[in-house]
């Protein structure tokens, strides 16, 4: 499994330097200088290649050679408790989510209302398999929102997008 | 200048932030799940209206409590509560479960203040005679110092060299975007004006290591079981005079592991304390104890973690260059009051540098007191559910990343940051290359073209003058060390 990661890593290095070699020809500059902007981008774009090669020949040489000597290993099941509390891709997707909509509204609607959604949703996506208590997720929301407002606004004097509140 | 400086931290102001930071940074360090570099990461709004010495006590004050609070949880629970206290576990938590906890604790607590201490010895003495040296180099040496530095943590962070580099080069891609040295052409901005002054620290470093980090929880999960805390009191130090003159050989080595591993640039408390205990074992006339609950082990692993943190500074105030993640942040807490680290810090900002050394001394002090008194307060604390502290967290990173420049983009920036940080993760690609990378990308490039504007387009004075000469044969033997050391690791893999 690693070594197929492996091969992917590899692979997607490949392309970042080949994208990189192509996009350093749009670098503009005073034409006659030897080493100008595009040098070392140039020289980054190379090694992106010759690294994303190495790894995925290594991740390839390992992938023959597990195959050679391990013919099946032994498949571990998960117990289906475990399973309820583990995470998974999915919550990382949805946290992904929360996230964008939360940054996507904060200056229109303001920090302490999107923080307080955000919050909330986010606890929700992250007890997963608990025991949920959403009285106390709504109270938690609620007050470190307006505590963070006011303690930055006015202690710290740091600014945040008031929005409608404001 | 050393006076001035020193007084200048002793406001009730300043003294209360240090003493605040300590506290809340042993909290910080205390949860797993939470390290230190985000820690201080979330603190940096914070101190956007201070005067510079606060903040930087505060800072300091929150890195010295954060690297030592980890110790707790590691004793406690057996899980560590930073990557730097990983080798307090191996025998803090047998020790616990044996009804030595609070031994285990007293021991751990007196050598993390005592290796913290030998480091901030180390930092007085060599970091201003190191800047002195500093003020010497020119393009051809920055350059060097910074392939070098870059090569070595690429090597070290990660276990594999090319995914080591890798990840240093994508740090260092990110640095073309924007103005680009010298002529200040935008290049790579795809458009964006926001994009023109590049992409800024601060939103990268919070997304890197706190929102990756809160979507690796994602990913994890629960495990809906309650932590068996054992008994923690602690008599007097927790250890006997004869306990400590016996281990006073593993102090000194391991201090000296910590301090010097700190000051590469990179490395820090996260690789030095398995460093430390793996040498603790190898020395020790009786290896087979070490696992087992024995005061050696943790002396070992506490000691180099603090011992870690005056090294790691000693790079940042020297050349510019964090020694570790945490003091990257620091870095960042620098310029955004205006000061750039690095050799003329001592001449410019001479009474600064000694007020943070000042800051470090009284941070110590106040950890091990806070420690040893306010152990019940800290375990209470590590009972707060991670499902509802970390979406709090997620609050506080967008107030860092928005209150710097008051712009929605460098949020989004940080979100990137994040899911870039956690790919990472999923491909074992270790994520300080990167952070060094970016750091260290535009120094490399703009060294790089000086010295070639200098010596007209040639090559070679980077290689014959004589400390840059030194400095890239020194990163070449490093290459071919690591090199053949993984080429080694592979053939012992096929003939097994």
């Amino acid at each position: 499994m690693s070594r197929n990661k492996d091969i992917l890593t590899g692979s997607v290095s490949i392309a970042l330097g080949l994208i990189l070699f192509f996009l350093s020809f749009q670098v503009k500059d005073f034409a006659s200088v030897s080493v100008g902007p595009e040098f070392l981008p140039r020289i980054a774009a190379v090694l992106f290649v010759v690294l994303g090669g190495v790894l995925s020949y290594q991740g390839l040489k390992a992938t023959r050679l597990a195959r050679t000597t391990v013919a099946a290993s032994p498949v571990v099941k998960k117990d289906a408790a475990e399973a309820k509390y583990h995470g998974g891709m999915l919550p990382v997707a949805y946290s992904l989510l929360v996230m964008g909509v939360y940054i996507a509204l904060l200056k229109p609607v303001g920090f302490i209302i999107t923080s307080a959604l955000f919050i909330f949703f986010q606890i929700i996506i992250l007890s997963k398999g608990l025991k949920r208590n959403y009285f106390l997720f709504v109270v938690v929301s609620a007050l470190s929102s307006v505590i963070a407002y006011y303690l930055f606004v006015r202690v710290f004097q740091v600014m945040i997008p008031a929005g409608i509140l404001g | 200048m050393v006076i001035t400086g020193i007084l200048s931290i002793f406001t009730v102001k300043t003294m209360i932030l240090i003493f605040g930071g300590t506290a809340i940074g042993i909290i910080l360090g205390a949860i797993p799940g939470i390290t230190v570099t985000m820690g201080v990461a979330l603190f940096l709004p914070v101190t956007f209206g201070m005067q510079p010495i606060e903040a930087l006590s505060l800072l300091m004050g929150l890195y010295i409590g954060g690297t030592s609070g980890g110790l707790i949880s590691a004793i406690l629970l057996k899980i560590p509560g930073t990557p730097a206290s990983i080798a307090t576990c191996f025998d803090g938590h047998p020790m616990a479960a044996r009804g030595e906890a609070g031994k285990a604790l007293g021991v751990g607590i007196v050598y993390s203040f005592l290796g913290g201490m030998f480091s901030l010895l180390v930092l007085f003495f060599i970091a201003p005679w190191l800047a002195n040296v500093a003020l010497q180099f020119g393009s051809y040496e920055y350059f060097s110092i910074g392939i070098f530095s870059l090569t070595l943590v690429a090597g070290m962070s990660g276990g594999s060299l090319v995914k080591g580099l890798i990840s240093a080069l994508v740090g260092l891609t990110i640095t073309f975007i924007g103005m680009a040295p010298i002529t200040a052409f935008p290049r790579f901005t795809f458009g964006l004006s926001e994009l023109d002054g590049g992409i800024s620290l601060l939103p990268a470093l919070i997304g890197l290591f706190a929102v990756a980090q809160i979507l690796e929880e994602a990913e994890a999960g629960n495990k809906d079981s309650k932590p068996i805390i054992a008994d923690y009191r602690i008599k007097g130090f927790g250890f006997s005079l004869k306990e400590f003159r016996e281990q006073i050989g593993n102090f000194f080595r391991s201090a000296a592991i910590g301090t010097g591993i700190g000051i590469l640039p990179g490395l820090g408390g996260a690789i030095c304390n398995v460093v430390a205990y793996g040498a603790a074992q190898k020395q020790s006339k009786y290896p087979e104890k070490f696992g087992t609950g024995i005061v050696d082990g943790i002396v070992a692993s506490e000691t180099s973690n603090n011992a870690s943190t005056g090294g790691a500074l000693v790079p940042l105030m020297t050349l510019g260059i964090p020694g570790d993640n945490t003091t990257a942040i620091i870095l960042a807490g620098f310029l955004i009051h205006g000061i750039t680290p690095g050799p003329l810090l001592f001449d410019t900002n001479g009474v600064l540098v000694y007020g943070i050394f000042a800051a470090l001394v009284v941070s110590n002090i106040f950890m091990i007191i806070t420690e040893f008194s306010g152990m019940r307060l800290f375990v209470r604390i590590l009972s707060v559910p991670k499902h509802i502290l970390l979406p709090v967290v997620a609050i506080l990173c967008v107030i860092g990343a928005y209150g710097l420049n008051n712009r929605v983009f460098d949020v989004w920036t940080m979100l990137f940051f994040g899911v870039l940080g956690f790919v990472m993760k999923k491909a074992s690609i270790p994520s300080t290359p990167l952070l060094l990378g970016f750091i260290l990308g535009p120094i490399v490039e703009i060294e790089l073209r000086r010295g070639l504007m200098k010596s007209r387009g040639d090559f070679t004075p980077f290689f014959t003058e004589p400390i840059s000469g030194t400095i890239l044969v020194i990163t070449f033997i490093v290459v071919a060390f690591t090199v053949w050391g993984e080429f080694k690791k592979r053939k012992l893999k096929k003939g097994v």
